[in-house]
């Protein structure tokens, strides 16, 4: 049942018509694709992962496996997204992934991931606030702390230069910090309160922010 | 300064588990792997033009990629919602359009109508095209929208220019004709693989009821975003209607926003008055502003005569101002030889030399400075003008270009670190962040320095690229400006467009300039990681352009990023080693020295070698007497030492270095937090030290200053009120212990809310006052409120909770129910057992607990046991006093502890 071969010999093997490769490579990142697609348009899903995987076996030629094949297979999904959306978006918005949520842009509440996924309901006021974001601060998210893509591979999938990327990740955190704040009035644990003179617990000393001159 | 993300933290617990994925994984081997592939579908037909693949949704109607088999080759055909009467008006403008030639327009080959009988239920639903309409079939452009094409990549702005050039021609062809477009806008362009731009659509808007179109005002026909305030009033268009939409596009596609910050429905508004977004304005180049700002004149008799009118005047104002603010020797020479031209040539041919300031700087944009900075930019002014003609001179009387270069290229830096500043002064930047920028204003004297001679060439000096990175170095200015004024977004926003932009051009100094300030954007916005390649790369591009200065610069602060922020101190103590040998080889020796052991001395301390940092913050700080340095890394530098001394209990020595570092906030900026957090740190020495009284001078003087900086209920406040309340308690104060912990509570609960780990504090020190009170229940409340907040917030398991389980142990006790508090002051001894560092303070009232809950023969060894304990705390304190009345009472001997008196006397 186990298919050593890695997702490359896979994806050859399944463009030269060996489903069962195909069918490996597939329950491979079956889960990648399908959170990709989830957390935006739960309803279509299933629908957009085929076509992600369909337009990845087309294009098999083309992955020369200088990146990933995660992070290709993403950006192929990204694609996907993108058409998707362009489709379905109402005319009267141009489709503007930087400024618009997925709400916005679909033209109706997409519809909410199923229950189980919400473990907590903080995960929940989580996933909301992440589909409140502009849809590309939203994949920006959900790439690097869900699927640990690096910056770069980010960068990869999203068609952006690497400083953008990168950029773009903090101001999206920033945003969704925000966010979350607003709904919960809630704010990290900062680690540098420390206990000094014994019980006077709290007493912080702080550390001037400048590093050195540059 | 990095901390774990909360916000990082939670979002990747909600990560959906792969089990979610299952219906999709059912799907898909049903789909791809269990049905027979479907036979693939034979494309709809439409008049004798084939339909083969659906592409875009524009703004009426859906385009497809087809093909014409009559004369062989690819068509765009659109099919459009319309009447009969809307597709004959559409032929007769086809008609019309027919004369149009012109590479950058794209003009309607074929029109007609079509209805039921040629597009099927079947295919109407599936590609969601109107089943009666009128198809329209153009020439096929391969390429990307003009939007499209702008997101691919970073585009230069003499690339973006190019490419509206082009536009503009095209256009200006078609107003030459009679013809307007009417919805121009990006995403009716089509930028082909030789970056030749294609205007599509002409006139298509005004027939047909576009879906863009606001449902308020059916009459209106256009994209809202881009149309013309007269099109909005409904009124029709003419050749000044598609100048503006064009204007507007070249501003947002230059400024990468949009040029009315408004929704859709405020838009009308926004434009008949004119209110262009003042950011969008700044983001594009100088010297393109005024062209603009006329293109989008509300009226259109203000704006230029026609398109091409407003492209010369752009090419005009660019060419004028590059050849006047930047440029190196040509500009310095071309200035001289322009100034001598409607002078006779008696005159000093220097006069003139300081002339770029006055682009700058001027009496009226001086008098939108706040008035107590205006003394200072008018002195940078005269000082720069000054310096700017002594190097004049110095060209003239030396002849040697190699010698007036370097002063030359500094000044122009100078004046442009100048104008990134002024252009923030104006907007009204708030204080402290103003002074503290006017403070950094650059010295021009410096510049006639020898080794000003050595600043690196930001700017190539061959034409190529030459537009591009003067934008890139006026963004790098930005960002700089931005960043010692504290605004990290901007700053982290400007370098990355500088360094979007130093990537197009071919100049290895520009390109390390920007990627290190990228970095250290990055860096200051706590994104360490990311931060690094762009360290990385900076290097790479400063050795490469022989730029050793930077280079070592560059690692000097890696050391202190790789360090402190990072966690890798290897590495970072590998690399200072590696620096020691490098900074022999640099301008100045000292400098790099200081700042290679101020970082090595960060990271030591960040690692808890306190002992092993010490040394290295000292040399640091004595490099930077030797040279005089008295900018903020000398007072980040004694701070740093002050926290060493601290720890390591030389509280003396923590005292002299944290009242250096009080000295010189005092002096540069008093009214800047920094002062109040410096105060607050000698507070706490002073407190350590027993001087109570003196501590409690500087936290009411920090407290001051926290709430004239940063309001009456900051989380800084609630901070210093902390303090001050357990220095209140210390001294037996109990009154005013328990007022300035509820004054902390509030201010607390004000700025940070109830869940916030910092209330936890206020909470414990709270109960403790209200045990000396005799307030026992409130105390127990104050304790059960502490052990909530810390539970939510850092979970049960967590050795703080120690502290809220010891004061419910203590008040178990003052209530007289021993049992109760044995019982929590077990949970408290394996709550703190959790931790991993000791709590002198802690152990030696657990000991006291333990002492009051013994039995009669072990109880005076537990006592003195306790009492050695609260000799190893620093400093006297009221629950020290009260363990040795206690064992007085009882008859026990209490030995003074000889440190207790030398911190006492």
């Amino acid at each position: 049942m186990t298919d050593s071969r890695d997702d490359r010999a896979l994806l050859r093997a399944w463009a030269d018509g060996e489903q069962s490769a195909g069918e490996t490579l597939v329950a491979r990142h079956v889960a990648t694709v399908h959170r990709f697609f989830h957390n935006k348009i739960a309803d279509a899903a299933p629908e957009l992962s085929q076509r992600t995987f369909l337009a990845c076996l087309e294009a098999a030629d083309r992955f020369e496996g200088r990146s990933s094949f995660r992070t290709w297979l993403l950006g192929i999904a990204h694609r996907q997204l993108l058409r998707y959306l362009r489709a379905q978006h109402r005319d009267a918005i141009e489709l503007d992934v930087e400024e618009q949520s997925i709400k916005v842009l679909l033209g109706r509440a997409p519809t909410s991931p199923t229950v189980r996924l919400a473990r907590h309901d903080e995960h929940q006021a989580l996933l909301a606030a992440l589909r409140a974001l502009p849809v590309q601060m939203q994949i920006l998210l959900e790439l690097r702390y869900w699927e640990g893509l690096t910056v770069p591979a980010v960068a990869e999938v999203l068609e952006l230069a690497e400083g953008t990327a990168a950029s773009r990740l903090h101001r999206a955190r920033a945003r969704l910090r925000d966010m979350l704040e607003d709904e919960l009035g809630r704010e990290q644990a900062e680690t540098t309160i420390r206990g000094l003179a014994g019980w006077a617990k709290g007493v912080a000393e702080q550390v001037p922010r400048k590093k050195n001159d540059v | 300064m990095d901390r774990p993300d909360d916000t990082v933290l939670r979002l990747s617990a909600a990560r959906p588990d792969d089990s979610d994925a299952a219906h999709t994984h059912d799907h898909l081997r049903a789909a791809l792997f269990g049905a027979s592939p479907s036979e693939p579908e034979a494309a709809p037909l439409l008049g004798r033009y084939r339909l083969d693949e659906r592409g875009g949704v524009g703004g009426m109607g859906v385009v497809f990629r087809g093909f014409d088999p009559a004369l062989d080759r690819a068509v765009a055909v659109k099919l459009v919602r319309a009447s009969a009467a809307e597709a004959e008006l559409l032929a007769t403008e086809a008609r019309a359009q027919a004369k149009l030639e012109h590479p950058a327009v794209v003009p309607v080959h074929d029109i007609g109508s079509y209805g039921p009988s040629e597009v099927s239920a079947d295919v109407a639903a599936r590609w969601s095209v109107p089943r009666t309409g009128v198809f329209i079939v153009m020439q096929w452009v391969d390429g990307l929208t003009l939007d499209a094409w702008a997101r691919e990549a970073p585009r230069p702005v003499e690339e973006q220019l190019r490419v509206f050039d082009a536009i503009a021609r095209g256009l200006q062809h078609v107003h030459e004709r009679g013809l307007v477009h009417r919805d121009f806008k990006p995403r009716n362009v089509i930028i082909d693989a030789d970056t030749q731009p294609h205007v599509v659509d002409f006139g298509i808007a005004a027939f047909v009821a576009t879906s863009d179109a606001d449902a308020a005002d059916g009459e209106v026909r256009g994209t809202p975003r881009y149309m013309a305030p007269e099109q909005h009033a409904g009124k029709p268009a003419d050749p000044r209607s598609d100048q503006y939409s064009f204007a507007v596009c070249l501003l947002e596609s230059l400024a990468g926003r949009r040029a009315f910050d408004t929704s859709i429905a405020g838009l009308a508004r926004a434009k008949a008055a004119g209110e262009i977004d003042p950011e969008a304005l700044a983001a594009v180049p100088r010297a393109l502003r005024s062209a603009l700002r006329r293109a989008l004149d509300p009226s259109p008799e203000h704006r230029f005569e026609s398109v091409a009118a407003m492209m010369a005047a752009i090419a005009r104002a660019r060419r004028t101002r590059r050849g006047v603010v930047y440029g190196s020797m040509g500009a310095l020479l071309a200035a001289a030889a322009v100034v001598a031209w409607p002078t006779p040539s008696t005159v000093d041919p220097c006069i003139d030399a300081a002339a770029p300031l006055y682009e700058v700087w001027t009496p009226t944009r001086e008098q939108r400075v706040a008035p107590e900075h205006q003394a200072q930019v008018r002195t940078f002014a005269a000082r720069w003008s000054e310096a700017r003609v002594g190097a004049c001179r110095a060209l003239l009387d030396s002849g040697t270009l190699a010698a007036a270069e370097g002063r030359v290229l500094c000044l122009d830096r100078a004046l442009s670190t100048f104008e990134a500043s002024m252009d923030l002064l104006e907007s009204g930047l708030e204080e402290p962040r103003a002074s503290t920028l006017v403070e950094a204003l650059p010295s021009p004297e410096r510049c006639s320095e020898p080794k000003a001679g050595r600043v690196a060439l930001l700017l190539p000096t061959d034409a190529p690229g030459q537009a591009t990175a003067e934008e890139a170095v006026a963004a790098l200015d930005r960002a700089a400006a931005s960043g010692i004024a504290g605004d990290l977004d901007t700053q982290l926003e400007q370098a990355e467009r500088a360094h979007a932009l130093a990537l197009t051009v071919e100049h290895p100094p520009l390109r390390a300039a920007a990627a290190h300030r990228l970095a250290w954007a990055l860096w200051e916005t706590n994104e360490a990681e990311a931060a690094l390649p762009f360290f990385e790369r900076a290097l790479r591009d400063a050795e490469l352009a022989g730029d050793i200065d930077r280079a070592v610069r560059i690692q000097t602060d890696m050391v202190g990023m790789l360090g402190a922020s990072l966690g890798r101190y290897d590495e970072a103590l590998g690399l200072a080693m590696a620096l020691d040998a490098r900074c022999e080889a640099v301008a100045d020796p000292r400098r790099c020295r200081a700042g290679v052991r101020h970082n090595v001395g960060r990271t030591k301390l960040s690692r808890g070698d306190i002992e092993g940092a010490l040394p290295d913050l000292a040399r640091a700080l004595a490099h930077r007497r030797a040279l005089g340095d008295d900018g903020p890394g000398y007072a980040s530098n004694v701070s740093l030492l002050g926290h060493a001394y601290q720890r390591l209990n030389r509280l003396d020595e923590a005292l002299e270095s944290y009242e250096a570092a009080y000295d010189w906030h005092a002096r540069r900026a008093p009214e800047h937090p920094g002062t109040a957090t410096a105060l607050n740190n000698l507070a706490i020495v002073l407190q350590r030290l027993g001087r109570h009284d003196e501590a409690r001078e500087r936290y009411e003087q920090a407290l001051e200053r926290f709430e004239a900086t940063r309001g009456m209920q900051s989380r800084d406040t609630g901070m210093v009120l902390n303090n001050l309340g357990v220095l209140h308690y210390l001294r037996g104060d109990m009154q005013a212990s328990e007022d300035a912990q509820r004054r902390a509570i509030e201010a607390k609960l004000a700025s940070v809310g109830a869940s916030h780990p910092d209330l936890g504090y206020s909470w414990v020190n709270l109960g403790r006052v209200l045990i000396k009170q005799g307030a026992l229940n409130d105390a127990e409340d104050a304790f059960v409120r502490a052990h909530d907040n810390w539970a939510d917030a850092l979970g049960e398991k967590h050795p703080l909770l120690a502290e809220p389980a010891l004061g419910r142990a203590e008040t178990a006790l003052a209530s007289g129910d021993p049992e109760d508090a044995a019982r929590l002051l077990a949970q408290a001894q394996t709550l703190a057992s959790l931790g991993s560092g000791e709590d002198p303070e802690q152990r030696a009232r657990m000991l006291t607990v333990e002492a009051a809950l013994a039995e009669p023969e072990r109880a005076e060894a537990a006592a003195s046991e306790a009492l050695r304990a609260w000799q190893a705390v620093s400093g006297p304190s009221f629950d020290r006093q009260e363990h040795e009345r206690w064992m007085l009472a009882r008859g026990y001997s209490v030995p003074s502890s000889p440190r207790h008196d030398r911190l006492t006397r």
